[in-house]
């Protein structure tokens, strides 16, 4: 499948760990528990997975390392938090957008699982 | 416990070893603390076992280190594909330049000056240039991606090539009468 759009799909971790660091900066553990919160436990991101996808999108852009600091909530040992960047908000937008346009076109299908459906 | 924690930890730093070297050297000391806050999480949740959670973390980081030399291998060879490309753009500009330098030697060998390095450089390189430009402009449209994505960086290349090829053109104009050997030409 080729795409000729100029943010293309995100991969779910991706996806994920954007929309961990839109609420803020955070370190590589509190990107994998906000992931497992805003997916009702569904998403398990293993280390592997994320420093992996942090690389492909600190090389993409889509966030930077914003400083090494102690977390207070944990020990203290200083740890790198990373944030999004502009493009990455444009890629998240995009992302959510395709999603949106997705469930519309499932709706207008009448593909949704009427337990999900909304009026709105 | 403490044992099999500090055994775990040990084993886990000793996985991380096989990530490739710039990827180990950016994000190991980081995946080793979250790898320690997992521990540390399980820890806390004292009944369930470690083996289980363990064996899963050290599989999953195993695919992560197979993914990224995979990863690696491709990188090097888009760096070979843009070491070529150069390459390429490199013997065309030459072999646009040739005829020129040919002309330059065969009319003007029995003119006192030295042949023209300065200028000859420049013919050469800004077909190179021009090239390097439009070669990624030409496979975005046989890709059939869409152009105006980014206009303004596509405003910016599109000016750059004919800037290039403005100066390109007039330089060659006014030099041409030298390459033809006409005498007192600069």
């Amino acid at each position: 499948m080729t795409t000729t759009n100029a943010n293309p799909p995100l991969t779910p971790a991706v996806l994920h760990i954007l929309l961990a660091l839109a609420s803020g900066a955070r370190h590589g553990y509190g990107i994998m528990k906000q992931a497992e919160v805003d997916s009702q436990g569904k998403v398990k991101m293993g280390a592997g997975t994320l420093y992996g996808s942090l690389k492909r999108m600190l090389d993409a852009g889509l966030v930077q390392e914003s400083d090494k600091r102690v977390d207070p909530a944990m020990d203290d040992e200083r740890r790198i938090y990373y944030q999004i960047t502009g493009v990455g908000k444009q890629a998240l937008a995009a992302e959510l957008e395709r999603y949106q346009h997705l469930v519309t076109l499932a709706q207008a299908r009448k593909l949704y699982p009427q337990s999900l459906a909304y009026d709105g | 416990m403490m044992d099999n924690q500090k055994t775990v930890r040990t084993l886990y730093k000793q996985l991380l070893t096989f990530y490739p070297r710039a990827f180990r050297e950016q994000f190991g000391a980081s995946m080793t603390q979250t790898f320690n806050d997992l521990c540390n999480e399980r820890q806390r949740e004292a009944e369930q076992g470690l083996f289980g959670f363990v064996l899963g973390i050290f599989i999953e980081t195993a695919i992560g280190i197979v993914k990224q030399h995979i990863l690696q291998i491709k990188q090097a060879v888009t760096m070979k594909k843009i070491a070529t490309n150069l390459i390429s753009a490199a013997i065309i500009s030459l072999l646009l330049v040739l005829p020129f330098v040919i002309l330059e030697l065969v009319n003007r060998r029995d003119f006192p000056e030295s042949f023209p390095i300065v200028l000859f450089g420049f013919l050469w390189l800004l077909p190179v240039a021009f090239i390097i430009i439009l070669v990624p402009l030409v496979r975005n449209v046989r890709a059939g991606n869409r152009m105006m994505a980014n206009p303004i960086h596509l405003l910016l290349k599109i000016a750059c090539l004919a800037l290039i090829a403005l100066f390109w053109g007039g330089l060659l104009n006014d030099q041409l009468p030298c390459f033809l050997g006409v005498p007192n030409c600069d």
